[in-house]
């Protein structure tokens, strides 16, 4: 009887294993059928895995490097590629770190002060963010020709420009601060207060040290959302040398997908990676921020 | 014009909010507060309020410009007189002057002149450069007014690269702001709810954007072609937002649940592998998918043909493509609630199941009557915040499909996987009829309708949870 109930028992483990492996599968198979197709010979399109078949040409054409191709041209990308990464990777950061500058004052406002207006305007800053962003499209790219004019590194087809507009996007991070400074007990800064410092020293000197590890991980998170816009700066940016990556990756799609899906495979993990990479670093905290109201999703 | 309002007015009161808090009340709490208030003021808010007074115009092809423009291009619209001579010309250019000949005449003028008087002048300044015709049209462009004083033929033109001739305007003023044609003799209606100069019920000029009401609202609501196309956008919005919570949740849930009961290491590996889509820019993955559902070339139905299976039209036709941004969205969208129900898991205490052990509950009457209706109860807020995600999931829809396939009888350029922000997209940017701004500004304000709808909801079903 025990043995029967113990066979039963592996078996109901067996067939779990086994439907866990077969959903993994379905989860990886695209993701190395990718990689193989970036590694496989430029414009050979039913590659499969052969062995034969190996080259490192999208590649190079995507990290800018010259080869030869199969008819003996010597072939440099003319996508400034890199370049787009770059862009990408700096108008992330620096947004990053704006928001993180204005949202976390505001937060520990909400968090700290009682004032007039604060449950009103909670609900406000709320419900406006639901506004669908398309339309406001439009008023971005007035907007920017009208402070260009003025100020030109702001203007349209300026990462100063597409910075701004993103700090727009603030609000939605201050309701994810003020939720972890909530949970910091007042105590901690009263005394500071006590001992004569300022609000704003108290805020500087002791709160903000406490939430670093929290202040990386929301940074982090609008630094992968900015990396993965691509409408914004589709309709602001318009110089090649100006767009960042998800714009620039585009031209791989609209021009004869079929000859470039090796190219544009390489181009995609080179983009994917560094954020993949990022997210795992800080998985465990974004569980936790998840189960508070959801981040992304 | 709405925005230099909308930014002169918020600037202005951003500034004189920024001195008082600064300078003369000096709370603390307003101080750490401000700065996102303008951020959020600029741009969000005026973008908003933009929209907004977009849904209620005209604003689309045909009707780009302000009224002010129009009547400027009216006004400039030049005939040359009947029976009159056009003349030939040239410009020889000197370095602070120009000449200007025609036929034995001719006269000196500088850049800013507005005017000249043709004479006989015998001695010709030498080292002169003529103009060729491409800088020619440049010049004269910039001097629309120029009066050439012709000794016997009076006032002249510029007319083309070669030619002089006596223009007058076309429309003369009439009264206040109204015109003349002066050909026919007829008066230029203006139609100001269509913001459309008119002759004889025949369009004059291009239109320019006015104010027009709740009529994009009503032609939404009304107008059967347009409604046609609104409705069956939004319910396949709903479809797909509904179906795309139940499909990620399911498999979120009944892979957390398994993984929840398995030991050691091997939990740890599969949760890794399950979260990777998560970690991809969604952008990235979407187009990945665009390539590999390809059905020349593409992966799948590579892989399909192996069982020698004819290719399937993935993102051609109807069902495939709506079957295909599902499941891409599946295969995206089920880490997230993996995640996130593996978290509330973690936190339900394991003596509740000690004590049902105790009664003699089998493993599915526990996942039936505690951990399941836990779970839903934690995770509804997340659900209905999910909803709202992919409600407005432009994304996934426009970079997989683009839309399509195209419905061929719409009276818009609507395709059948086509959500609503993806249509507002298309009438904003990408009509081949032109675009729309007016009606894509309306439908969004109806999205930010449901959007906000669904929030309250939201709201009240978490404070109703957590009073329970």
């Amino acid at each position: 009887m025990s043995s029967y109930l113990y066979k039963k028992k592996n078996l109901k483990k067996l067939l779990i294993h086994l439907l866990l492996i077969a959903i993994a599968v379905v989860v990886l198979v695209p993701i190395f059928s990718v990689i193989s197709v970036s590694f496989s010979k430029a414009g050979s399109l039913k590659s499969g895995f052969k062995a034969d078949d190996f080259s490192l040409d999208n590649w190079k054409y995507i990290l800018g490097i010259p080869y030869t191709n199969a008819l003996g041209e010597i072939v440099t990308s003319p996508y400034p590629i890199m370049k787009w990464l770059f862009n990408s990777l700096k108008v992330s950061f620096l947004s990053a770190i704006l928001m993180l500058t204005f949202s976390t004052t505001a937060a520990y406002s909400l968090s700290r002060f009682k004032f007039k207006g604060k449950e009103a305007s909670l609900m406000f800053l709320m419900v406006m963010q639901m506004f669908p962003n398309m339309m406001a499209m439009i008023a971005f790219y007035f907007m920017l020709d009208f402070i260009g004019q003025g100020v030109p590194s702001f203007g349209i087809d300026t990462h100063g420009g597409l910075i701004l507009i993103y700090l727009g996007g603030t609000p939605f991070n201050i309701w994810l601060m003020k939720g972890y400074f909530d949970t910091l007990p007042k105590s901690i800064e009263e005394s500071a207060r006590m001992d004569g410092c300022t609000h704003f020293q108290a805020f500087t000197k002791i709160v903000l040290p406490l939430c670093t590890p929290m202040l990386a991980v929301i940074g982090l998170l609008t630094f992968i959302s900015t990396f993965s816009d691509f409408i914004l700066p589709s309709i602001l940016l318009k110089s090649q040398d100006q767009m960042t990556f998800a714009v620039g990756i585009q031209i791989f799609i609209s021009e004869s997908f079929a000859s470039r899906w090796g190219q544009f495979a390489a181009a995609s993990i080179l983009g994917a990676l560094p954020i993949s990479l990022l997210f795992f670093s800080i998985h465990r905290y974004i569980v936790d921020g998840l189960a508070h109201g959801g981040v992304k999703g | 014009m709405w925005l230099s309002y909308a930014l002169g007015i918020s600037g202005f009161f951003l500034i004189a909010i920024a001195i008082y808090i600064y300078a003369i009340s000096k709370k603390d709490a307003y101080r750490f507060f401000y700065p996102a208030v303008v951020l959020f003021v600029l741009f969000s808010l005026v973008p908003i309020s933009y929209s907004i007074y977009v849904s209620f115009t005209n604003f689309k092809t045909g009707h780009l410009l302000e009224r002010q423009e129009v009547v400027d291009l009216i006004t400039n619209e030049k005939i040359i007189e009947k029976d009159s001579l056009l003349l030939n010309y040239q410009i020889i250019k000197y370095p602070n002057s120009y000449l200007l000949i025609v036929d034995n005449l001719s006269g000196l003028f500088n850049g800013q002149d507005q005017s000249i008087q043709l004479g006989s002048t015998t001695i010709l300044p030498p080292n002169g450069i003529p103009l060729a015709n491409s800088e020619l049209l440049a010049f004269i462009e910039a001097r629309p007014e120029f009066v050439i004083h012709h000794p016997a033929l009076g006032q002249y033109f510029f007319y083309r690269s070669d030619l002089l001739a006596k223009t007058v305007p076309r429309y003369r003023p009439h009264g206040q702001e109204g015109f003349i044609d002066s050909l026919t003799g007829e008066k230029l209606v203006e139609d100001v709810k269509e913001g459309q100069f008119k002759l004889a019920g025949e369009a004059v000029g291009p239109g320019y954007f006015t104010f027009v009401g709740l009529q994009n609202y009503k032609e939404l609501f009304l107008d059967p072609a347009t409604k046609f196309v609104f409705f069956k956008t939004f319910s396949w919005t709903i479809i797909w937002a509904t179906a795309s919570v139940f499909l990620t949740f399911s498999l979120g849930a009944f892979l957390a649940v398994l993984l929840n009961d398995l030991e050691g290491k091997s939990k740890f590996i599969y949760r890794m592998i399950f979260i990777v889509p998560y970690s991809i820019p969604f952008f990235i993955s979407v187009l990945l998918f665009k390539g590999m559902l390809n059905k020349d070339f593409g992966e799948v139905n590579n892989f399909l043909s192996f069982f020698s299976v004819s290719p399937v039209p993935w993102l051609e036709q109807k069902m495939w493509a709506r079957v295909s941004v599902l499941m891409v969205n599946l295969w995206l969208g089920f880490p997230y609630m993996l995640l996130v129900i593996t978290g509330i898991l973690q936190s339900i205490p394991k003596s509740i199941y000690e004590a049902s052990s105790l009664e003699g509950a089998t493993s599915f009457q526990n996942f039936r009557y505690l951990t399941f209706p836990l779970v839903l109860r934690a995770m509804i807020p997340l659900l209905i915040g999910s909803f709202a995600f992919n409600l407005n999931n432009f994304v996934g829809i426009y970079l997989l499909t683009g839309g399509g396939p195209v419905i061929a009888d719409a009276s818009t350029p609507i395709g059948e996987t086509d959500i609503l922000i993806s249509y507002t997209y298309r009438l904003a940017f990408e009509g081949s009829q032109g675009q729309n701004f007016g009606m894509a500004a309306t439908v969004s304000m109806l999205i930010f309708v449901i959007v906000v709808g669904i929030t309250i909801l939201n709201f009240k079903v978490s404070k109703k949870l957590s009073k329970t």
